[in-house]
């Protein structure tokens, strides 16, 4: 049999229309991950959903649908009412928004943190997680005064940054790029086993500080302890000094 | 009057597949813009609005070990890059690559870079590398394939996409691209200039994997010896510089499958240069009888 251009081209299309198209019908066609969080797996709040498991991806909505936090409620807290959709807002433009600040960040953690406070979930939030001032004042709705008095400790005021970088301007981008340089070595929530590997942690120093045998690589350190039901702020100081000796810091 | 008229086929045979080309590099053009739209809340209805990663066959490449040994896929791969992953390596199967001269936006545009070099340096165009240092080279995509799935095997996320030219060419206005790809998008595109598809000869981790396919495909192309007249057309027009005028069955491992060689475009004798699963020579025999 022989083929010519005329025989390619219709051939190409209509295995990729048949190819997609059958997948579609059978839901294997996935382009985005499923907006769940995974759940407590043991405890009093077993089976409830883990703000932990809350993703860069996740949007204003997405946490809507799964904590019953109010899309509206979250706007305000993290000052983007000014967002035309705010249930499409998602949590990673927080990083590009407000960026590094002096004394820490605001970002997918500090929806976390919001989240679990705001409902009443356990959660403890990373060390340099901080809260926008507005989410004070949304909290007071659910918290009492005793409460709040430790949240203040961690908030910041935006109103000066928002005005600065209102849509991940230059100075929001300049932010970002100085955060991803510091990512390189720095245990966040999205370090994976092979990154602490790769950067010279050994498995027998990662499963002392776990008390768990190693994940697989590409597995996050901090989806790995929720399955296991680790609170992964627990680890993450000493895993951070275990990639500072690996990498001379100490 | 009969040159004429092989001149027409040759040049509909080319648009046919200019025209196939164009719509994949619009379609991933418009998916990319789409992307952007939806986090803006103004996506296009219908139109996709996955993110690149997603709808990138090779993401499902350098998802295979993370797969087989945990199940999941890497950070930011979902199961439509899998999805994709295998209907290209099935048309490879039966094809060859002709994901990378039908399909691939990347590939296209380097292409396209190309014509306007051909135009500037005329016959040198695509021959200025000396042949002994061009075959090292391409070897070297061979290295950057096994670079890339070694380092997303052991840190489970897509260290490729930094420097990655195809990410960078549709998400150039967004923060998430790395200067590292634009750098090197920038330079591919220069290179299109002197070499014909530079990247895809030279470093492209997907071109490495499709075409080992070229060993085994099912349709290959074939020269029929006893028609040729070593006119030496199929290796001028050769993108990849490959000399199909010595071979009986191109098994090149850069071979593209863009049928420019073939009968149907530039070699001017008919049935004698052919995408086929049949061995012309046997063929010619046959009619001899």
């Amino acid at each position: 049999m022989t083929l010519r251009s005329r025989h390619i081209a219709p051939i190409v299309l209509a295995v990729f229309i048949i190819g997609i198209g059958g997948t579609i019908i059978f839901n294997l066609w996935q382009t985005t991950s499923n907006k769940l969080p995974a759940t407590y797996t043991s405890g009093e709040f077993a089976g409830q959903y883990n703000p932990a498991d809350i993703r860069g991806s996740y949007s204003f909505g997405d946490i809507e649908e799964a904590f019953a936090v109010p899309a509206a409620a979250l706007a305000t807290a993290f000052g983007v009412e000014d967002s035309e959709d705010p249930a499409a807002f998602r949590c990673k433009e927080l990083e590009d928004r407000y960026g590094e600040l002096e004394n820490g960040e605001i970002g997918t953690d500090s929806v976390r943190w919001f989240v679990a406070l705001y409902t009443g979930l356990p959660y403890t939030p990373e060390e340099d997680t901080l809260l926008p001032s507005p989410a004070v004042s949304v909290l007071k709705e659910t918290m009492s005064e005793a409460e709040l008095e430790e949240v203040k400790v961690k908030t910041v005021g935006i109103s000066g940054l928002a005005a600065a970088a209102p849509d991940g301007t230059a100075a929001a981008a300049e932010q970002a790029d100085t955060h991803t340089e510091s990512e390189v070595d720095q245990v966040k929530g999205k370090t994976t086993f092979g990154e602490l590997q790769s950067w010279g942690v050994s498995k027998e120093e990662i499963e002392k500080v776990l008390g768990l045998p190693v994940g697989k690589a590409g597995i996050t350190v901090r989806d790995y302890c929720i399955e296991n039901g680790i609170e992964f702020s627990t680890v993450k100081g000493a895993l951070q000094a275990a990639v500072d000796r690996a990498l001379g810091k100490q | 009057m009969a040159k004429k008229s092989k001149a027409i086929s040759a040049r509909k045979a080319a648009n046919i597949r200019l025209i196939v080309q164009i719509f994949f590099f619009a379609l991933v053009a418009l998916i990319a813009v789409n992307h952007t739209l939806e986090e803006a809340g103004k996506a296009i209805p219908i139109l996709s609005s996955a993110s690149l990663h997603a709808i990138c066959p090779f993401g499902g490449v350098v998802s295979i070990y993370q797969f087989i040994a945990a199940g999941t896929y890497v950070h930011k791969i979902h199961s439509a890059a899998f999805v994709l992953m295998w209907i290209v390596f099935a048309l490879t199967v039966f094809l060859g690559p002709v994901f990378c001269s039908w399909i691939c936006p990347l590939g296209s545009i380097q292409e396209w870079f190309g014509k306007l070099g051909k135009k500037i340096f005329k016959r040198r165009f695509n021959r200025m590398i000396p042949y002994k240092v061009d075959r090292i080279l391409r070897y070297l995509r061979y290295v950057m394939l096994g670079w890339v799935v070694y380092m997303t095997a052991v840190t489970g996320t897509l260290v490729f996409s930094d420097i990655d030219p195809y990410f960078a060419l549709f998400n150039f206005w967004r923060s998430e691209v790395a200067i590292g790809g634009v750098i090197i998008l920038a330079v591919v595109l220069v290179l299109s200039l002197i070499v014909e598809r530079p990247f895809c000869k030279y470093a492209c981790p997907y071109g490495a994997v499709l075409g080992v396919f070229n060993l085994f495909r099912i349709f290959k192309i074939r020269r029929r010896r006893s028609t040729c007249i070593d006119c030496k057309a199929c290796d001028r027009s050769c993108p990849m510089n490959i000399p199909v005028s010595t071979s009986g069955a191109v098994r090149d491992h850069q071979c593209i499958s863009c049928l420019k060689c073939t009968s149907e475009q530039v070699c001017p004798v008919e049935n004698t240069v052919e995408l086929t699963t049949i061995k012309l020579e046997a063929v010619g025999k046959k009619a001899a009888l």
